[in-house]
């Protein structure tokens, strides 16, 4: 392979801004899919992904590319996963590439995402490529916007291809475009092998694949390869490229992306951002840039049913392999019986292993509400990372609790930013600075505690903001907090998996609204529900859900009979959705009420 | 008459023969029910004698003695003496021709549809039971109900019921009527007990989907409906009432005078057999392991063509399972006030003590829904007020 005649280049947009569609035209355009093969979103494989719009795996395709100057390239296209949970994964994605599309909502405009990942793309050097989508609806304003992505970007928009990925308009403006702008990859095929591993997954098959960009030297099968993070060696079974359906080729040179299978069992021995190298020829130093994944939400994750329990283990030891930033460890609950911590990325990641471990192992699971990790210092000096609620030491033994701050970017139209303020005090935040990007547009910088985050923040946002904000942030520190257990009481008794950490000035508050919510969520049942809020001894709040009176069949005769039967059997499935605790029936947002108070 | 025994007897064989037509559709009525001005009534009684000879040859049919007929609708009045006489006389014959006087045989009549004629012939044809729809004795919610008799007629309905020498008549009442109050049932409960009703049927109205009273009540609005809370009073003012009147509460919906329990339907609730003819009845045999059931077509016509032209209308039926026959024993015999699931007889037909099948009868005790003695399960007051929820708590945990 020319190394000239390679581009290696990822696409950069806010969700909803139309990444996927522009990815299924690029390969349709280069005829690396035919028409009939078109799945929508074809590199979204996933159900849900293709069901939430949104990419979680990184994914890569070669494309093949005749382009005017009569040349032959090869166009390595990197998706990469478009949520804040996933920012890692997204600079190490783009740290494979030499340049970068950016897609811009000729309408909406930059947002903050955009924003965020622009600014990794440019921190590792990549060459960016302005392409204004949606320039077929009617609120589209390309002069506005290619102003907006100067003035905010600093990026010359003068030749911004002017593109609709639904009408199958610019595509092929966009590929000469990558062609003429993004620059070949550098690189020595007689350097030891330097490989950046920007993905891995679990194939029933054929065990742990590898997605790599080679920097220096080349891969081939035979080739003893060593991980320089965690030092563990393989020896290569097969190399190839998705074209975009796996194909099996002989070696991988310096600039090129393609996969890297290697009898490797586990995932985790994979870190996304490590290096590959030869283990007999091994390079001096690891590319930069390599963090380890990192839990910063824990929730518990327990079957409904405590007979599943061996299956869900079975289930997230399989869904493990895939995905080493999602941990877990067992965990007994008092209410819930037998079950696991887990850590997530942040709270759509613990949505999506959720959602994947119900649908793709038919599992029926209660989370219980997300928490981050607290460090406490006891009274005798000792320190400990406290992850749920149920392990927090009763307080004459707690010294000092400290608590995760992260730095959050809001980038949002300046009509929201008094909302905006409100929302970040409320949320105990802390200002750093507010800057005018534009007379419209404002860029908020708050430092805020995580575990305001994980609750609802988000979603208040995107609420308060009509969805016109968005957010980004990074771990800053811990920091002491003054913080306590609240406990809620189903008929008199404390249900552990109902326990929050939450800061002593607004316990009340939130055991108030807690206690309603779970009034709301909980239904009628045959005796009275008495639902409490309380700290320590003292209760704070107390909340009634009454008994059912009346709920009679009249006529049981012949066929009435069966029908009822029947009646019950189908109401019985529905059960199996709730918990029982004690004699209360819970149902599953019950224990993520937390999330749904206003 | 001869007073029939109260008892449901094992190995023995109840028939049900629904006539699906009525002069009009109520408002609430979701039963299987066919408006027709004039009844056929020859060619679907043809039918319902040609179905039983098939149904009569068929081996589950043959457990035993005939202990009850039952006629019901529908409006099963509005056929005339002689079809009914026909009718009666090919059920003894097909299946217990030697059968005694004792077979217990029920006609379900309509204030509307009767005069002292009809019932005389009914009478002469063997039936020595009837069951009023009277619903109300308040013109105004009979109209409310899309009845077309008056309170009167159903009171002239049962005096001639009376005079025609039936010695076992029930009455029918339906409560927590759209605009009715407690004092409103009140009059009623004194008016069925002042009649002297040998049996009362009580049902609080079911709003029903596919019934004009859904549209109204559920869709609309719920305006003019009793709430929860009033219509538990009412059952609980009923309960008082007719057992201070001498009446046995002997199922949830069901009183009567001791000696006066309706056979016919206590043997549902002990899981009888029970051959079901005509448009839409039901069949139960007790089949090893755990009996069998099946139902026919439901339109009138088609049921007939199929009968015509098989002897047969079965338009599907069920196997029950080891689980399924637990939940219908435990949810029909809770049903029964005062006998409950016979906590022996449980045992002996699953093999299992009901607290070890059910394991959240403990909790349903420890929170007053049902009592258990040594003999017996049963549900309290309470628990009767909600026992679809004690149902449903006591068989979801079956496998």
């Amino acid at each position: 392979m020319q190394r000239e005649r390679i581009r290696n280049f990822s696409i950069i947009a806010h969700i909803d801004h139309g990444k996927s569609t522009l990815s299924d035209r690029l390969l349709e355009f280069t005829g690396s899919v035919t028409k009939r093969q078109m799945v929508d979103q074809f590199m979204d494989k996933m159900d849900i992904e293709r069901e939430r719009g949104i990419t979680i795996k990184a994914q890569t395709a070669r494309l093949n590319y005749t382009a005017d100057d009569g040349n032959t390239y090869v166009l390595n296209l990197i998706d990469t996963p478009g949520h804040v949970d996933f920012s890692y994964e997204v600079s190490r994605s783009l740290s494979a590439c030499e340049g970068a599309i950016l897609i811009v909502d000729a309408s909406q405009g930059v947002q903050a995402q955009t924003l965020a990942h622009l600014y990794t793309a440019t921190d590792v050097g990549l060459e960016i490529v302005p392409v204004l989508n949606k320039i077929d609806l009617p609120q589209a304003d390309p002069p506005r916007i290619k102003k907006e992505i100067e003035d905010l970007l600093g990026i010359d928009a003068s030749d911004a291809v002017l593109a609709s990925a639904k009408e199958g308009i610019g595509i092929k403006e966009t590929l000469e475009a990558i062609v003429r702008h993004i620059p070949p990859p550098a690189g020595e095929s007689d350097k030891p092998l330097k490989a950046l591993v920007f993905d891995s997954w679990y194939d029933n098959y054929q065990g742990v694949i590898i997605q790599v960009r080679v920097f220096d030297g080349i891969v081939k099968r035979g080739v003893t390869v060593k991980f320089m993070a965690t030092g563990k060696t393989f020896v290569v079974d097969k190399v190839g490229v998705f074209a975009p359906h796996p194909t099996e080729i002989s070696e991988l040179g310096p600039g090129e992306v393609g996969f890297v299978i290697a009898g490797i069992k586990e995932v985790r021995d994979t870190s996304v951002g490590d290096t590959l190298t030869d283990a007999l020829n091994p390079a001096q130093t690891p590319l930069a840039g390599y963090k380890a994944a990192k839990s910063m939400v824990f929730s518990g994750l327990y079957p409904v049913d405590s007979s599943q329990y061996e299956d869900l283990k079975e289930a997230m030891v399989k869904l493990r392999l895939n995905d080493s930033s999602f941990t877990f460890e067992p965990e007994t609950s008092l209410a819930l019986g037998f079950g696991f911590r887990c850590g997530f990325l942040g709270l759509f990641h613990m949505e999506i292993i959720q959602e994947r471990l119900e649908r793709e192992y038919n599992l029926s699971l209660i989370t219980t509400a997300p928490t981050v990790q607290y460090r406490v210092t006891k009274t005798d000096g000792t320190i400990e990372m406290i992850e749920s609620p149920i392990k927090l030491p009763p307080p004459q033994y707690i010294a000092k609790v400290e608590e995760p701050f992260i730095l959050a970017e809001i980038h949002m139209p300046s009509e929201y930013l008094g909302v905006m303020l409100k929302l970040c005090e409320d949320k105990r935040g802390v200002q750093r600075e507010i800057k005018y990007l534009t007379t419209t547009r404002v860029l908020l910088e708050y430092e805020l505690p995580l575990n305001e985050i994980v609750l609802d923040f988000y979603d208040k946002l995107k609420t308060l903001t009509k969805g016109y904000a968005s957010m980004d942030y990074d771990y800053l520190d811990f920091r002491p907090s003054d913080l306590i257990k609240l406990d809620i009481l189903i008929n008199g008794e404390t249900v552990d998996a109902l326990s929050l950490i939450v800061p002593r000035d607004r316990a009340y508050q939130r055991g108030k609204e807690l206690a309603e919510k779970m009034k709301e969520i909980i239904p009628r049942q045959m005796f009275e529900v008495i639902i409490q809020a309380a700290i320590g001894s003292k209760v704070i709040s107390r909340e009634t859900v009454k008994a059912l009176r009346k709920n009679v069949t009249a006529k049981c005769y012949g066929g009435d009979i069966s029908r009822k039967r029947k009646l019950l059997e189908k109401q019985k499935e529905g059960k199996k959705r709730m918990k029982q605790v004690g004699r209360v029936e819970l149902p599953q947002e019950a224990f993520l009420a937390i999330l749904k108070v206003s | 008459m001869p007073i029939p025994q109260e008892k449901p007897i094992k190995n023995s064989i109840g028939v049900y023969a629904h006539i699906p037509y009525c002069a009009s559709k109520c408002l609430y009525c979701d039963f299987n029910s066919a408006v027709a001005r004039t009844a056929p009534e020859r060619r679907y009684t043809d039918c319902l004698i040609k179905e039983l000879a098939s149904a009569a040859k068929a081996e589950d049919a043959k457990a035993g003695a005939l202990q009850t007929i039952y006629i019901g609708g529908g409006t099963p009045s509005i056929f005339s003496p002689p079809p009914i006489s026909r009718l009666i006389k090919a059920i003894k014959e097909l299946l217990s021709p030697n059968a005694d006087e004792n077979v217990e045989i029920t006609i379900e009549i309509n204030p509307e549809s009767i005069d002292d004629e009809k019932l005389d012939g009914y009478g002469n044809a063997g039936v020595n039971r009837v069951s009023i729809g009277v619903q109300s004795f308040n013109d105004a919610m009979l109209k409310t109900l899309g009845r077309i008799h008056t309170a009167q007629k159903a009171i002239d309905a049962f005096i001639l019921a009376r005079k025609a020498g039936f010695d076992n008549i029930g009455v029918d009442l339906i409560f927590a009527l759209p605009g009715q109050s407690l004092n409103d049932w009140k009059a009623e409960l004194q008016k069925v007990v002042e009649l002297g009703a040998e049996h009362i049927s009580l049902y609080g109205l079911t709003i029903e989907q596919n019934t004009p009273f859904y549209a109204k009540y559920k869709i609309l609005s719920t305006d003019g409906l009793p709430s929860e809370e009033e219509e538990a009073q009412m059952y609980e003012v009923a309960v008082e009432t007719l057992k201070k009147a001498g009446y046995v509460h002997y199922e949830i919906s069901n009183f009567a005078m001791p000696g006066r329990l309706s056979r016919h339907n206590q043997r549902y609730w002990y899981g009888l057999d029970t051959i079901g003819l005509g448009a839409g009845a039901h069949s139960f045999v007790n089949t090893p392991p755990w009996g069998k059931r099946h139902w026919n077509e439901k339109n009138p016509e088609r049921y007939m063509n199929l009968v015509e032209a098989g002897g047969k209308a079965s338009a599907g039926g069920e196997t029950l399972t080891k689980a399924q026959a637990m939940t219908e024993c435990a949810m029909l015999s809770l049903r029964m006030i005062e006998r409950g699931i016979d906590i022996a007889a449980f045992c002996e037909r699953f093999g299992v003590a009901p607290d070890t099948a059910f394991k959240n009868l403990g909790m349903l005790k420890d929170s007053g829904l049902v009592s258990i003695t040594d003999n017996a399960i049963r549900l309290t007051p309470r628990g009767v007020l909600i026992s679809n929820e004690v149902f449903l708590s006591l068989t979801k945990t079956l496998l």
